[in-house]
């Protein structure tokens, strides 16, 4: 298996060598690459080659495949954002990062679905943190590689071209699938909700999750199509009547909380294609490191960063994102 | 095969269907989430229109890949 976590030393030779990168790692480390071909963000929690790990001391790296006719870098505010799909080349896809916990965050997750052009590239990502030790210590960033320019307000979205016989697609490896209890819908589209319907009864919904004792580290789940998106608990705060989620819930969409998974690596492991090999683009959420224990644990050949959200087309929670290219 | 007018009723056959058309390519099937919870704020012609428009777009711009090749022949085949 290819090496992937690399040293400052290691990934500056790489970008000196003009190659073309994906980066993430802590924010130290990033601020002392040199400039290029590269966009990265923030987050320390990776899953490498050896497994997954917390360091301050390496990067992942991802390099953009020998198979790309081009390359472009470009820094997306909030004012650019609706431009995403329909500024890409023809035959591109695109990376994006985002940093966590800002506005732009919250623009996205909240637009993405409503897109001009949505689809039409595929549209990859993550969402950059920081360690938990460092909350309201720090912010997530990310980087423009071209420039050195961190951000906190924008996004970084690598625009990625293929030649004419190969096409990019995303695919999603969620082990959480919608438990059999009770439907749960939003009346508004947000990262927060006091209400909601249960099997179509209005309810103070931080009281339910409270009476029902709802496993927080489970998610929600809603089925797109036999798509499963999952929205993630931040907090239940029934004092003040309110839930938080990572992501955000839409109404119309009907939710259900997620079976409960045993061995979350088992599960993950015996869901991984046995033909996906090291994808050219990959990231999990820090809530299934964290939560499922996967210090140290492997999954296959996919590695990447541990993130605050990933996105494929759209925000995504506690969901494995990856790449692939197909002959056309 | 090729990508079908959008003024083909199967179309919207296929946003207004409360079955699971069994799509293979990620960005149809969250788009047809959405577009399916859309409908349930706003099912008016203009609406459905609109979207139909949208979802024709998504395919015919991905018209190249393997597993919308296989999802139109779901569609417009009858392969499902």
């Amino acid at each position: 298996m290819q090496r992937v976590l690399h040293d400052v030393a290691e990934t500056s030779a790489l970008i000196k060598a003009k190659k073309r990168l994906f980066l993430a790692g802590d924010e130290g480390l990033l601020r002392q690459l040199p400039q290029g071909d590269w966009i990265g963000g923030t987050i320390p929690y990776l899953l490498g080659e050896e497994g997954g790990l917390t360091t301050r001391e390496k990067i992942h790296v991802t390099e953009v495949g020998a198979e790309a006719v081009a390359a472009q870098i470009k820094v997306y505010g909030p004012e650019d954002l609706a431009g995403l799909y329909t500024d890409a080349p023809a035959n591109s896809w695109i990376a994006l990062n985002l940093p966590g916990l800002t506005e732009i965050h919250s623009q996205f997750a909240l637009e993405a679905p409503n897109l001009a052009g949505f689809g039409s590239r595929p549209l990859i990502g993550w969402i950059a943190g920081i360690h938990l030790d460092d909350l309201g210590q720090v912010t997530p960033k990310v980087f423009d590689g071209t420039s050195g320019e961190a951000y906190e307000d924008k996004g970084v979205a690598m625009q990625v071209t293929l030649p004419d016989h190969l096409a990019a697609d995303i695919e999603i490896l969620n082990i959480f699938e919608p438990g059999g209890g009770d439907t749960i819908e939003f009346l508004e589209d947000g990262f927060a909700a006091s209400k909601a319907l249960v099997n179509g009864e209005e309810v103070d919904f931080a009281a339910y999750c409270e009476e029902q004792g709802l496993d927080q580290r489970l998610p929600l789940v809603a089925s797109y199509c036999g798509a499963m998106v999952n929205v993630s608990f931040q907090a239940v705060n029934a004092a003040e009547g309110r839930v938080d989620f990572y992501a955000p819930v839409f109404r119309n969409v009907e939710y259900r909380h997620a079976a409960a998974v045993g061995d979350y690596e088992q599960e993950f492991l015996s869901r991984v294609p046995k033909d996906t090999g090291a994808a050219p683009y990959a990231c999990n959420c820090v809530l299934n490191y964290l939560h499922s224990k996967l210090d140290g644990a492997r999954t296959g050949e996919l590695t990447g960063p541990f993130t605050f959200g990933e996105i494929a087309y759209q925000l995504l929670n506690q969901t494995l994102v990856y790449l692939t290219i197909n002959e056309v | 095969m090729d990508v079908p007018a959008a003024s083909d009723p199967r179309w919207t056959q296929l946003l207004t269907s409360v079955s699971d058309p069994g799509f293979e390519f990620l960005a149809a099937r969250i788009f047809m989430g959405r577009a399916k919870a859309q409908l349930k704020q706003d099912g008016s012609p203009t609406n459905v229109s609109k979207l139909v428009g949208q979802l024709h777009a998504l395919y015919s711009e991905n018209a190249r890949l393997p597993k919308v090749q296989r999802d139109l022949a779901k569609i417009f085949s009858g392969a499902a």
